[in-house]
């Protein structure tokens, strides 16, 4: 997978992982649940794909760091995929919807940066 | 229907359930925007709104000079400013929200609301007050408790508990 493809995949995630925020704010439920661990999950498949392709990382200081940021995302996303099933073990509330939302907040700020950090690369190495 | 609290303050370690009646009332106030509560949601935030603004005045005009004056040394991480710097953010941003909130009781229909924005900005100020607590109560409260003679003590405790209650009740007796 190139950098290129994983942005484009990246941005995606994101505008879907909002949309499905904005249903689990209005009707939280195990069906919301669900289908954000759908979504985390195929991005996870994704992380860890365009990871393997980030070879060499110590020669690159700069590759090194998004192969940092890159693990950083994959905990960030095994962490939220326990959190969810945590919550679908139990009764589903406004307050286990603000939990997961609340924890979603900072791992979408390590994406965005992520994702930013990369495309400077891409644009700097041509 | 605000909840109770017992606004009683025997030392000033008690206060860490003063700032998280503050925080389970914004969270109720949250959890009220989630259902299309509006009123409720705003009786909620205008009491975070009081009682923060009193929380702001307590600390500086009794806390802060008595930590000033029987703190020695300021622990690292406890300084003055820096309660006063974010004393000052957290209000910002709960204005901000205040404002808004009224638009959107006053006019629903043409107030634009979208919820992950406006979460987005709740998670920023929940992480702000978090961290703010975390310093009133390993160096605010605790150094106080340890550090004021007792006699010192009693008079803002008994300010404090009856502006508190005070503000609480008015917002409950609101229509």
């Amino acid at each position: 997978m190139t950098a290129t493809e994983f942005i484009r995949i990246g941005n995606l995630f994101l505008t879907q992982l909002e949309a499905l925020q904005e249903v689990l704010l209005k009707q939280p439920d195990e069906a919301i649940f669900h289908r954000i661990r759908d979504l985390q999950e195929q991005f996870l498949q994704n992380v860890r794909l365009f990871s393997k392709s980030l070879t060499n990382p110590l020669a690159d200081p700069e590759i090194f760091l998004i192969r940092k940021q890159s693990e950083l995302i994959q905990q960030h996303l095994m962490n939220l995929q326990e959190r969810i099933d945590l919550h679908l073990g139990a009764r589903i509330t406004p307050r286990s919807a603000l939990d997961l939302f609340d924890h979603q907040f900072r791992f979408k700020k390590v994406v965005i940066k992520h994702l930013e950090d990369l495309e400077n690369l891409t644009r700097q190495s041509g | 229907m605000l909840p109770d609290f017992d606004f009683a303050y025997r030392n000033f370690t008690d206060l860490n359930r003063f700032n998280l009646f503050m925080e389970e009332n914004f969270l109720a106030h949250q959890i009220h925007l989630m259902k299309d509560e509006w009123e409720q949601a705003l009786a909620h935030l205008e009491l975070v709104f009081a009682l923060y603004r009193e929380h702001v005045r307590d600390t500086d005009r009794l806390l802060l000079p008595l930590y000033e004056k029987h703190v020695r040394p300021i622990p690292e991480g406890g300084a003055v400013l820096l309660f006063v710097r974010e004393h000052h953010f957290i209000v910002k941003c709960l204005s901000s929200l205040m404002r808004w909130m009224g638009e959107l009781v006053l006019d629903p229909g043409g107030t634009p609301f979208r919820r992950v924005p406006l979460f987005e900005e709740h998670c920023q100020l929940k992480d702000l007050l978090d961290h703010h607590h975390a310093r009133d109560r390993y160096f605010l409260f605790k150094s106080l408790d340890q550090c004021v003679p007792d006699r010192e003590k009693e008079k803002p405790l008994t300010d404090m508990e009856a502006r508190h209650r005070s503000i609480w009740q008015k917002i409950r007796e609101q229509p």
